[in-house]
């Protein structure tokens, strides 16, 4: 008798366990089924913006390296500028809806908004 | 096997060659000084069409509402790019015991000189501040800042501020925060960049655009391209005597004065 409450014992300990150390994954799973939240939100207020500076992929990547070289050559070779940050808010109008979901998803906090005006 | 020797010997010592250490250095000084090829931007500014207060506070308000500069209510916080400071102080080595009334601690305009080898730029530790080349003009790369302040320290002309705090939250409680340029953080050091972002665009100066509204203000500043033997401001400078700010240091000021 006491044999076979030990073994029920374990196993419910082990199933605990088990249930526990599935939480996050399951959590995870589950919360980006429900909601679509991590996509960013695009905005296109006119028609004639029918495509980014650059393809879609390459900015989704490489922006921030974009738009340093961008600053690189306004700043220290006094060239114009192709594109500004400004210029990005015509399309991608907020930044908690647009810039935020990607940098909060992947835990980083540029500090552009510091000086640039980004609602 | 010894003749390799002696010659690697004479290259060691070549390095060390005053000659060729003065040849290294030459072109230094001469990138530093502003070669004959690269633009200088500089500005004239008439003493005495800048004693009218209106033309002085006109051209101040213009470039900080263009520039997002705050009015910080702490004065020990105060951020300036132009201002006024008495005709003693901006030049001490002119001032003397009998200075006409007409100069004796009158408001005299001034902002940063866009040195032609700035002192500042010299002392940056991260290359924050720097020359550039394709106009003359001194300036800060915001993102390399780190907020040292020697640049503060080494300027002769006290042309620079610094943001003891973040400036944003007083420029909204102002009202006059500009979407379009941005403003600073706390711990950065800004000065006057002959509005680079005007000039970029073929526009004056916000100040030089500003004076020109007030009555009696016309030709109180004028700006110009120095290299340029043809500008208004080399014009200017060939027909009247003009003086600058502490000449005798040698960071060659672009700033210069008419008394």
């Amino acid at each position: 008798m006491a044999v076979q409450l030990n073994s029920n014992l374990e196993f419910i300990v082990m199933i605990a366990l088990a249930v526990i150390l599935l939480i996050p994954l399951g959590y995870g799973v589950i919360s980006s089924a429900a909601s679509n939240d991590t996509q960013p939100f695009l905005e296109k207020p006119d028609e004639k913006y029918d495509k980014c500076v650059r393809d879609t992929e390459y900015m989704r990547l490489n922006h921030m390296d974009l738009l340093k070289s961008i600053r690189d050559e306004v700043i220290h070779e006094g060239k114009k500028a192709e594109v500004k940050l400004k210029d990005c808010r015509e399309c991608h109008m907020s930044r908690e809806r647009f810039c935020d979901k990607c940098h909060n998803v992947v835990n980083l906090q540029p500090n552009c908004f510091g000086c640039h005006y980004y609602p | 096997m010894k003749g390799i020797g002696i010659a690697t010997a004479a290259a060691g010592l070549g390095c060390t060659f005053p000659i060729l250490r003065v040849l290294a250095s030459s072109n230094v000084a001469s990138h530093a000084q502003g070669e004959a090829s690269s633009r200088q931007m500089g500005m004239v500014v008439d003493i005495k069409k800048c004693f009218d207060e209106n033309v002085r506070r006109a051209c101040a308000r213009a470039c900080h509402e263009e520039h997002n500069v705050p009015d910080m209510p702490d004065p020990a916080e105060e951020i300036k790019w132009i201002w006024s400071e008495s005709y003693e102080h901006v030049f001490p080595d002119q001032a003397h015991a009998r200075t006409a009334d007409m100069y004796k601690d009158k408001p005299v305009l001034v902002l940063c000189n866009q040195c032609t080898s700035p002192a500042c730029a010299k002392v940056c530790i991260t290359g924050a501040t720097f020359k550039r080349e394709s106009d003359g003009i001194v300036m800060i790369d915001m993102h390399r800042c780190v907020g040292c302040r020697f640049c503060i320290a080494a300027c002769p002309y006290g042309a620079r501020s610094f943001n003891f705090r973040d400036p944003r939250p007083v420029l909204e409680e102002m009202g006059t925060l500009r979407e379009d340029y941005p403003s600073r953080v706390k711990g950065a050091v800004e000065k006057c960049t002959f509005c680079v972002e005007r000039l970029r665009e073929g526009r004056e100066p916000a100040c030089v655009e500003a004076v020109k509204q007030v009555p009696g203000g016309e030709g109180a500043l004028t700006f110009g391209d120095l290299s340029d033997p043809d500008s208004d401001v080399s014009r200017l400078l060939r027909e009247k005597h003009t003086i600058c700010r502490r000449i005798s240091l040698g960071f060659g000021p672009n700033v210069f004065y008419i008394a």
